[in-house]
């Protein structure tokens, strides 16, 4: 099914057809609670385990190391909350780009004593030096996002992480590095042992799997949780395990990672199309997101556009009224700051461009001609509602 | 039928001489009007209104009626009874086997009164003797005359009337008796208590808001509709005529220096409100705006925006602290809805200095330079039409007769 008009797949991707008929093939085939130990129980449990590895085979990570969860805000939790169950609280760094999953950690780090060390993402990259000069004794967890949900800017992950453990060294204690890679998952390749990550942070329903199931991946086990329950996914996500959902999931996943090269370079071709009609059609229009073809790595698959004088909010309901879905980052309002519109800030873009900006994201299926009539919708309205 | 007895104090009303009459009509239809569809009979007395009511109306219709209709200054739910003493005592004896009297302990005192000075007591004898009743009834009881928990209220006139509970009104005098007006209605505190006031005041009124969607959103409209729901209560029911204002929006944008934006922007409200009251009969406007609370609400603001009204435009909150104006929105209950963070105006149609003190002349050859009228007659021809009951209900709107 063509999904025409839609351009939030950052917010979420429709589900797949396969995956949506596994959910249900799964949900009406294994009907045993996996920590049950009758056979229905223990098929359930197989079968877990077995999705445990194929999923694990997708980010080249060890099945024990994979955590089900209820999606990306979720497994970003259980790496904050980790720390709230510590006497000794030391620093954290998190770049102010972060997904408000990780920002929202800020206020209670500091109520729990943490030193919380926000730092910028000039032009939406944090870089490894940035991250070193920041680094003391007392560092316990840094965190960077794999791609920027607002700009699709994609971060040195591995060169991070190579700071992150030559400072390990340095002061001979653990430095625990956790990244959220829901942009990333399905959309670029993600091996977690070659970036050099402790932790990350997966949901479904960014690939076209389902909502209310995403994965934790941990490789630290000094990461211990702070809710309770029933022992399930090794005491770090207690709860029955949502085992359609995981392996509608798996379905979605395995897809994803089969046909990366051929989604991404669909979405290359429609991104460098979004460009060329911008830069010829409405030169006005300002790119945030760095171009595809450029030094800068930057997700073919987000591209977020400020259209000057016209706050994103009433631009996005602009572009509804014809039919298209994109997302704004920030409200028409002289003190509603939200989120998209604090996440370019902190990128150093200027308020005037940042209170402008429209997100455009788009997966497998979006159309070429789709991309030309939202480009068309875009030039128009734009020239329209422009100052005269 | 079966019926409620509840017994409507008159305050400003009463002090009327010839046209008395005139106002406590008014004030009979507009709580009539709430209290369909149960029926209502009305009679007066002196400083009295008494309603029957269908006995199977709940008691919170009836409350919210009298509760919200200005004129009303107190009300009771009360029993009525024969003129003499043995049947005062009887009723007062069933009263008090109700709520508050019930619980059989605590304080209490009786207050009577006679306006028939041919009943053989007098109001003190009156409450003496019943508080004795009272008395007899719950020993553990004992009478306060300074501070009781609880009232026993003897009303000696046609009949004898007894209640326990005196509900405060809202006072002021009638909606409708003071003529039509047109409130111009944003999604903040203040216009909503600006109605509010005038309708205290006893007049009618029909709500405006100007609407620059996709500028603003359908949820600042929604959000202007549970405000005119709020408020029809009050007003005996509302029309809410919502004006399409983008066009207009854009073209002051277009065709104005930055600074004038919003002086012009209320110029072309003016206009338009007054297109609206010649339509709906109206001979007045009421906003929401206080001296010096913003830029466009400063005297020589106020005094071009006059110029620019064939009607006159009251401004009732116009000496009125912003704590005050909260604590009213809070009493009428709009405040929460106010504070919703939809905006009714977007930020690029608000200059970032604004003129502040314009002359009027110079500004009113600006206004007239930038030929908005036609969009403005566009503007008055599509707008849309809210009907809001009594309850606060829509009746009916314009869309839905054009689909």
């Amino acid at each position: 099914m063509l999904h025409t008009g839609y351009f939030d797949w950052a917010a979420t991707a429709p589900l797949s057809a396969d995956a949506s008929q596994e959910y249900v093939r799964i949900a009406e085939r294994y009907i045993g609670n996996p920590s049950s130990i009758h056979r229905e129980g223990r098929i359930a449990a197989q079968y877990l385990e077995q999705l445990r590895a194929e999923i694990a085979s997708c980010m080249n990570a060890e099945p024990k190391s994979v955590v089900f969860t209820a999606g990306g805000s979720e497994s970003d939790a259980i790496i904050l909350n980790s720390l709230l169950r510590s006497k000794a609280p030391g620093q954290v760094v998190i770049p102010r780009f972060e997904h408000a999953a990780v920002t929202q950690y800020v206020r209670i780090l500091e109520d729990f004593g943490w030193d919380v060390r926000l730092i910028q993402a000039p032009g939406g990259f944090v870089r490894p030096e940035q991250i070193a000069n920041v680094l003391t004794e007392k560092t316990r967890l840094v965190c960077c996002m794999f791609v920027n949900n607002v700009t699709g800017t994609i971060q040195d992950i591995s060169g991070i992480a190579s700071v992150i453990r030559a400072h390990e060294r340095n002061i001979g204690r653990k430095v625990h590095f956790h990244c959220d890679a829901v942009q990333a998952l399905g959309k670029i390749a993600v091996d977690v042992r070659a970036l050099g990550i402790d932790s990350a942070a997966f949901s479904a329903h960014k690939f076209c799997g389902p909502r209310g199931v995403g994965i934790l991946y941990n490789s630290n086990p000094a990461i211990a949780a702070l809710s309770r329950g029933g022992g399930q996914e090794n005491g770090l996500r207690p709860g029955t395990e949502n085992l359609a959902g995981i392996a509608a999931m798996a379905t979605a996943l395995r897809s994803a990672v089969n046909d990366l090269d051929i989604h991404l370079n669909h979405a290359r071709t429609i991104r460098r199309y979004f460009e060329r009609r911008f830069a010829e059609d409405a030169p006005e229009l300002v790119l945030l997101s760095p171009p595809i073809d450029s030094e800068l790595l930057s997700s073919s698959y987000i591209l977020s556009v400020s259209v000057p004088g016209i706050p994103s909010e009433v631009f996005t309901r602009m572009l509804f009224d014809q039919g298209f879905c994109v997302s704004s980052g920030s409200a028409c309002s002289n003190n509603a700051k939200q989120k998209g519109e604090g996440v370019l800030q902190a990128m150093g873009f200027d308020s005037r461009l940042s209170a402008s900006s429209v997100r455009i994201s788009y997966g497998y299926d979006t159309t070429l001609e789709d991309a030309r009539r939202l480009a068309d919708a875009i030039v128009e309205l734009f020239y329209k509602h422009m100052r005269k | 039928m079966d019926t409620k007895l509840y017994l409507v104090r008159l305050g400003e009303i009463s002090l009327k001489g010839l046209n008395r009459d005139f106002f406590e009509k008014r004030l009979r239809h507009n709580i009539k009007d709430k209290l369909r569809p149960w029926n209502s009979t009305c009679t007066r007395q002196k400083g009295r209104l008494y309603f029957e009511i269908d006995a199977k109306c709940p008691d919170e219709i009836a409350d919210r009626a009298f509760s919200t209709t200005f004129g009303v200054v107190g009300f009771s739910q009360a029993v009525r009874c024969e003129k003499s003493f043995d049947a005062i005592v009887e009723a007062t004896k069933r009263l008090i086997s109700s709520p508050p009297f019930d619980d059989g302990t605590g304080s209490f005192k009786v207050e009577a009164s006679r306006s028939d000075k041919s009943f053989p007591l007098n109001s003190y004898q009156i409450a003496c003797e019943l508080g004795g009743v009272v008395l007899d009834r719950y020993p553990g009881m004992h009478v306060d005359v300074r501070h009781p928990e609880r009232i026993l209220f003897c009303e000696i006139r046609n009949d004898a009337y007894l209640y326990t509970s005196l509900r405060k009104g809202l006072g002021g005098l009638p909606v409708s008796c003071a003529g039509k007006g047109m409130l111009l209605l944003s999604g903040g505190i203040d216009s909503p208590v600006a109605g509010w006031r005038m309708a205290r005041r006893g007049l009618k009124q029909e709500c405006i808001y100007f609407h620059a969607y996709p500028y603003t959103s359908e949820m600042a409209l929604e959000k202007v509709k549970s405000l005119a729901a709020i408020l029809a209560p009050y007003l005996q029911g509302t029309r809410l005529h919502v004006v399409p204002f983008t066009d207009s929006q854009l073209w002051i944008r277009d065709h104005s220096n930055e600074e004038e934006h919003t002086l012009m922007m209320r110029a072309c409200m003016m206009k338009v409100a007054n297109a609206l009251a010649e339509k709906s009969e109206a001979l007045c406007l009421v906003t929401g705006e206080a001296l010096g609370q913003v830029a466009s609400q400063t005297l020589e603001s106020m005094a071009f925006t006059d110029g620019m009204s064939e009607r006159v435009v009251l401004r009732p909150l116009v000496g009125m602290d912003k704590e005050e104006i909260i604590a009213t929105a809070m009493k009428i209950g709009s405040y929460e809805t106010s504070i919703l963070p939809y905006e009714d105006c977007c930020v690029i149609f608000s200059p970032k200095h604004p003129l502040v003190r314009p002359d009027a002349t110079v500004e009113t050859d600006h206004f007239h330079a930038m030929a908005i009228e036609g969009l403005l007659d566009k503007a008055v021809a599509e707008t849309s039409t809210y009907d809001f009951g009594v309850d606060g209900r829509i009746l009916r709107s314009s869309c839905d007769s054009e689909a």
